[in-house]
């Protein structure tokens, strides 16, 4: 069902960093950093739906800002098309972001009261120097297109919408550009579990309609495994997994993603969880443990993985992994290759 | 004698846009030591129906009517006294929002402790032994250093124990949860469920656990009541709901879950949106949305339909897809009162 990509990425980001200070005291000084993103490098290559999962506190929505621009990087390198987007300048970006559009996880607080729908969608439009009758016009087209009828709804405040209909107000406005990225940060984790299923499906729909490439965030694993044609997984602002959603559903190879499927419930009353997979909560970014940032956590944890952090390094085609466990496998395979 | 027997339970709110029926005759039975799944969507009357069974809706602009019998007393009979009484001896509820449930300016520890002052015959000195006692119950695994710290300092997840722990306190017969992992990351949320099935089967807790979530009710459910519109709309033994779904909502609310190993086939949603509770259809309020709907289901409430032991279920159809109801007296813990269809 996915293509398979073309090995020419659309995003590439390599080595992304995002640390937050912490000020307090008096003079304001900084006494913590947050370390939200470390090391981040993964590609999105076109038409496909690259899922990055992971829990509260692992990043993934400071990803999906830092790669547009919202927040900037403290460190990396991200490229759009073979354009470097850190390099760009204001007017450049504008532009750009035409062509990576953002869809936030809360589709009532990302929309203005005070703005029609019908207004809100063709706003982003005139931002970018469309006519007035133009944009109003395509706005229109645009609702139709995401299931609202702009004759019904158009007219209407985003308070007169149920949860649904919001999300699909916020998805016409970020596709009314006429994007070739679409970053979703948790799309539908605010919906009801029949109002998520027309939403995936509308998103499904779109992707192919209009050869999209999407990077859909969620902590959803059922969800992530059933839109994603490759995963990434993350803990604690790094990448612990990354391959294709086949590979991680059969043989997860991290024990953080082991965890995080044996966790999800079944929806098999003669399934249930035996055991709680992992202890504990996950740790604060504000100080991760040394190492491996999984080793409080892990059953696996061996002594060395307190020491340098794992690498990233292959277990299989398109299928990375940082943990110890799996080094003396990726470095056989080195040799034999 | 049940635990708790609900009887044409309504909930009513008056609101500048109406009155708002948030529940709608609903009825069921508890006995002890069993626990039931209260599912259902936003909207659908699950939360109104649990505050109801503790009394907690406020007489202005609501009219609750019906019966809440728990251990032969009608909470609506109450008075607040003997209410608050029940709350601390008999029911307690654990909610969504640990954090917003917990008082910020007092340590967990002093929490705990007032809640024992306040229900239990204790000096100051016991309760704090108890206190104790009750964060090794619920696995905290630093209980002192959770006793002294303030809610904002520890985990969500050790939030979430410490209110359990809270509304353990008082050696309740039946705990009231209402989404009390929906907060939760996934892997914190498997370690909350299973202390809760854990505790529920040492202490013999009663639980009504309400959620929007098929696959937690699977987790932790004897039987499951699916609520849609301020009504229990089906009812059965947990493995039964899952195996053999009779009514389309039910049926529907599966198929739009996304399960794992369904990569590749489109989701069967639910179109539209549940309806305006100020203004339900006079028929079944899931027929704007079924895929099976009919003329009579639009001209008439449907009333309650046996579907198989301790299954029920209110829609039209079920005579005709299930067969005759069968006769035979219910023995299931956990069932709709037929006499209280609409």
């Amino acid at each position: 069902m996915t293509p398979a990509p073309s090995r020419t990425p659309l995003l590439e980001v390599r080595g992304l960093r995002k640390h937050f200070p912490l000020r307090g005291g008096l003079l304001q000084r900084t006494y913590a950093w947050v370390r939200a993103v470390d090391d981040v490098s993964f590609d999105v290559y076109p038409a496909e739906t690259l899922g990055i999962v992971g829990e509260s506190g692992c990043g993934k929505s400071t990803l999906a800002r830092l790669v547009l621009r919202l927040v900037e990087p403290d460190a990396g390198t991200i490229r759009f098309g073979g354009e470097d987007v850190r390099g760009a300048t204001r007017a450049r970006m504008k532009q750009l972001r035409r062509d990576m559009q953002l869809v936030f996880q809360d589709p009532y607080a990302s929309l203005n009261p005070r703005l029609t729908i019908e207004d809100a969608v063709a706003f982003s439009l005139l931002v970018h120097g469309t006519p007035r009758g133009a944009a109003r016009q395509r706005a229109r087209a645009m609702l139709g297109r995401v299931g609202l009828d702009p004759r019904l709804y158009g007219r209407r405040y985003p308070h007169e919408l149920s949860g649904g209909q919001r999300q699909r107000v916020n998805i016409a406005r970020a596709l009314v550009l006429d994007p070739k990225l679409l970053v979703l940060d948790e799309p539908v984790s605010a919906l009801d579990k029949s109002v998520q299923a027309q939403v995936l499906n509308l998103l499904q729909e779109l992707k192919a309609e209009r050869a999209l490439t999407y990077v859909f965030i969620s902590h959803d694993l059922n969800v992530i495994e059933y839109v994603s044609g490759r995963v990434v997984v993350m803990y604690l602002g790094q990448v612990v997994e990354s391959g294709t959603a086949d590979a991680l559903a059969d043989a997860p190879k991290h024990p953080y993603t082991q965890a995080l499927f044996a966790a999800a419930p079944t929806m098999d009353p003669d399934r249930r969880i035996e055991r709680p997979p992992l202890a504990g909560d996950p740790p604060n970014a504000i100080d991760p443990p040394s190492g491996c940032r999984f080793r409080t956590r892990c059953a696996f944890a061996m002594p060395h993985c307190a020491g340098a952090p794992p690498r990233l390094s292959s277990v299989g085609a398109d299928h990375d992994v940082a943990c110890y466990l799996y080094e003396a496998h990726a470095a056989v395979e080195a040799v034999t290759r | 004698m049940s635990l708790l027997t609900v009887r044409d339970l309504s909930v009513e709110f008056d609101t500048r846009d109406g009155l708002v029926r948030a529940v709608n005759g609903v009825s069921f039975d508890l006995d002890a030591g069993q626990a039931l799944a209260l599912l259902g969507e936003s909207g659908s009357g699950k939360s109104v129906t649990l505050r109801a069974i503790l009394g907690l809706h406020g007489h202005a602009r609501t009219r609750v009517a019906g019966e809440v019998v728990v251990k032969g007393r009608d909470v609506n009979r109450l008075d607040e006294r003997a209410r608050q009484g029940l709350r601390g001896g008999v029911v307690s509820m654990v909610f969504q929002e640990p954090m917003t449930a917990l008082d910020p300016v007092y340590t967990i520890g002093a929490q705990i402790v007032e809640t024992l002052l306040q229900h239990r015959d204790l000096d100051r000195d016991a309760a704090r032994r108890r206190a104790r006692e009750l964060l090794d119950l619920v696995q905290v695994p630093s209980p002192e250093r959770c006793l002294a710290s303030y809610p904002h300092e520890i985990s969500g997840g050790m939030r979430q124990r410490a209110m359990i722990a809270i509304a353990l306190a008082c050696e309740p017969e039946l705990l009231l949860a209402d989404e009390p992992t929906t907060a939760l990351d996934v892997t914190v949320q498997a370690q909350i469920l299973w202390l809760l099935r854990d505790l529920q089967k040492r202490l013999g807790l009663a639980v009504i656990f309400v959620t929007h979530d098929l696959g937690v009710a699977a987790e932790i459910a004897d039987a499951a009541a699916v609520m849609y519109a301020g009504r229990i709309v089906e009812q059965a033994p947990i493995r039964e709901l899952f195996q053999r779904p009779a009514h389309p909502y039910t049926e529907g609310l599966m198929q739009a879950t996304v399960r794992r190993g369904q990569k590749g086939q489109a989701l069967v949603p639910i179109p539209g949106a549940p309806p305006n509770l100020a203004a339900l259809p006079p028929g079944c309020a899931f027929a704007p949305r079924c895929a099976r709907v009919r003329d009579e289901c639009v001209a008439a409430p449907p009333a309650v339909h046996t579907v198989g032991p301790g299954h029920l279920a209110r829609c039209h159809l079920v005579p005709e897809r299930f067969g005759r109801p069968r006769t035979e007296p219910l023995s299931i813990a956990v069932n709709l009162d037929q006499g209280g269809s609409a």
